[in-house]
């Protein structure tokens, strides 16, 4: 089931990249065979299924596909370049979770008591639906800074409307990442008896939620308007990629310690 | 002087030198997380150094001295917090006058012909009948949650339209400074006004004194299994007391102080004339338990292939008086002594008050709501002008986001738009 959703987005994207309406058929039932999957997974566990990085990266993709999904329900929102985008960074977590975490990663197990808490579903899952907002968002800013012969749409009129989806994603992604972190430092506190810690993976997401208070204090500044919000969207989404795949990776890189790494 | 003071106090609270810090602390946060972190419980660091010395060899010196194994901690990054904060806070007065101004001030609804020219939004058209066109718009207005006011100026003939919405989304940025504000402070005040002491080992039965000015105590019992593996924890104060079964987050709060539990694992109580002692045996190494009266010290081991104990038995001097596994329960008698080892489990608690959480948590809730009122509820203005000829002006101030023009359009403006773009 999570081959073919992957498969779904995948499509889904090129589509969009050629313009097809479909696309969006496509990136709907791709996002409602995951949904299922990953619900059949949650009732096979017997929790919810946010527990590993695989089904994190699950999640992040539905979270994805629900964000174009809910952007595309305007027809003036439809911006094929972008969904082509959206989808694929879809694509590539739904490959990614399936391909290159081994199979062990991927297996379901018992709930760590650790992770035992009405808090996790709230923390884990508003996350992953900030991930996906602000993936789209990411998507948005790459999709402004394309030229037009690749992007293949004319330039004003589809940076204007680029430009104010990348905004409303961000407006609905950085709340999300803060109602998460709130989440977070409630269930911190509750398990640890400390809701701020300075572990390695609470600091990378301070540093992307920075980047977007960053965007939210220039957004409506004239110098800030067009090239550089789409750099910024850009970055907020590397970030947001480092937070979740690449904290692991500097730990045992660099020999670091976090509480967050299961 | 007082222009020099003038400028300070500007630059201070500017949003720009909000993007300088905010940007400084990025690239702050990004360094302090390529490094390992000094662990905060004493008697830890000598051997947390050691280790660091080892994996950094010459270059060690010059990372402590820049504060980077303490990052957290370090003058710098105080200092760019206490920048921000400074920022933020100066910002949130010079502001807080104006915003008292455009909160409690009635609009003015009559503005002159030159007020028209001035705005980024602007739009022009033609009504044939002038009192039912401002109605049409006050209704359209209305249906857009907006509040409109219209006035008639007998002397000229014009009737003014004056129309706001989200008047009170214009204090969401100056809440969520203070909230931010509120947050840091909290954050700042933890290790004054709490404490936290973890790695509390103790045997079923044992009793401990939390302390830090506090009566309590706490004794763990035998750990229970089930669906939610737990430890029976007993506090008492005084003549009250509160028992229940902690597990991993689960914690146990009495007085304002919170209990964790942090692990458990095997131990040995080892019985003898004198009293009971006991040890963990979670370790591959051996544990030592003195019994003074007796003139002994025991090293103890955990031998999970025969489910025994090692025991090795030294006098007072050092001397090894003889060695061998001992079976759980049974009794043996060391130098005239009669010693029983019992395989129990030891747990390990954590204890903490924290009264700065409640603020915490109330400033990022805050700090959340206003987030989401500032991205969501724009503060939009608009004014429209008609003359006696019936021709119509209409401006829009605020954050309008391109919904101007398809504002303009839906009331009923037919030409001249300008300023869409603009934001």
């Amino acid at each position: 089931m999570v081959i073919v959703a992957g498969a779904c987005f995948l499509l889904a994207a090129l589509a969009h990249a050629l313009g097809w309406r479909v696309g969006t058929w496509l990136a709907a039932a791709g996002a409602a065979i995951l949904t299922g999957a990953l619900a059949a997974r949650g009732l096979l566990a017997g929790h919810w299924p946010l527990t590993s990085e695989y089904e994190f990266a699950l999640a992040f993709a539905l979270g994805t596909a629900l964000a174009a999904s809910v952007f595309a329900t305007k027809a003036s929102w439809r911006i094929p370049v972008l969904q082509a985008i959206t989808m694929l960074i879809a694509a590539l977590l739904v490959a990614y979770a399936r391909f290159a975490l081994p199979i062990a990663k991927q297996a379901i197990r018992p709930l760590p008591p650790a992770l035992d808490s009405v808090w996790l579903p709230l923390h884990v899952g508003t996350a992953a639906l900030a991930y996906g907002a602000l993936a789209l968002a990411g998507g948005a800013g790459l999709a402004w800074l394309l030229p037009e012969r690749v992007s293949g749409e004319a330039g004003e009129s589809r940076q204007v409307e680029t430009g104010w989806l990348l905004d409303r994603a961000i407006a609905a992604g950085f709340p999300l990442l803060t109602l998460s972190m709130i989440f977070g430092m409630i269930w911190a506190q509750v398990a640890w008896g400390r809701y701020w810690g300075w572990d390695l993976k609470e600091v990378w997401t301070l540093i992307t939620w920075l980047v977007y208070a960053l965007y939210w204090h220039v957004r409506r500044r004239p110098r800030w308007q067009g090239r550089r919000l789409a750099w910024l969207a850009l970055i907020g989404l590397a970030s947001v990629l480092f937070t979740f795949l690449g904290v692991g990776w500097l730990a045992r890189t660099v020999g670091l310690e976090s509480l967050h790494l299961f | 002087m007082v222009r020099w003071g003038h400028t300070l106090w500007k630059t201070l609270g500017s949003s720009q030198l909000a993007v300088v810090l905010l940007t400084t602390l990025l690239v702050g946060l990004l360094l302090a997380g390529l490094f390992p972190q000094m662990p905060t419980e004493p008697g830890t660091r000598e051997t947390w150094l050691e280790a660091v010395d080892l994996r950094y060899g010459p270059a060690t010196g010059l990372l402590k001295q820049l504060g980077l194994f303490e990052a957290y901690r370090s003058w710098w990054f105080l200092a760019l917090l206490a920048g921000l904060l400074l920022n933020t806070l100066i910002c949130t007065v010079q502001r807080m006058p104006r915003l008292w101004h455009a909160l409690s001030e009635p609009p003015i609804v009559q503005r002159p012909e030159a007020f028209y020219q001035g705005l980024a939004h602007q739009a022009q058209w033609a009504l044939g009948s002038p009192d039912q066109g401002l109605a049409a718009a006050r209704d359209t207005l209305v249906q857009h949650r907006f509040q409109p006011q219209i006035e008639k100026d007998d002397e000229s003939g014009c009737a003014f339209l004056y129309a706001e919405r989200g008047r009170w989304s214009q204090a969401a940025t100056l809440v969520s400074h203070i909230a931010a504000i509120l947050l840091v402070l909290a954050v700042a005040a933890r290790p004054a006004l709490g404490w936290q002491e973890g790695n509390l080992t103790l045997l079923p039965g044992e009793v401990h004194s939390v302390g830090h000015g506090s009566d309590l105590e706490m004794q763990a019992g035998q750990r229970v299994t089930g669906r939610r593996p737990g430890v029976p924890l007993g506090v008492s104060s005084g003549t009250s007391a509160i028992t229940r079964t902690v597990a991993i987050n689960h914690p146990l709060t009495s007085r304002g102080v919170t209990f964790h539990l942090q692990g458990y694992g095997p131990a040995v109580q080892i019985t003898a004339p004198e009293g009971t002692f006991g040890a963990a045996l979670g370790g591959s190494q051996a544990q030592e338990v003195s019994l003074p009266e007796a003139g002994l010290t025991l090293r103890v081991a955990h031998r999970p292939e025969d489910e025994a104990l090692f025991v090795e038995a030294l006098a007072a001097s050092g001397a090894l008086l003889g060695s061998g596994s001992v079976a759980y329960g049974q009794e043996v008698e060391i130098e005239g002594t009669p010693i029983t080892f019992r395989l129990t489990e030891y747990s390990v608690w954590q204890a903490s008050r924290d009264p700065t959480f409640g603020l915490a948590v109330a400033s990022a809730a805050l700090l959340f709501v206003a987030i989401v009122i500032s991205l969501w509820v724009p503060h939009r203005r608009l004014w429209i002008r008609v003359d006696d000829r019936g021709d119509a002006w209409m401006v829009g101030a605020g954050d309008w986001a391109g919904a101007f023009e398809a504002m303009a359009t839906e009331i009923g403006c037919t030409s001249h738009l300008r300023g869409e773009s603009d934001g």
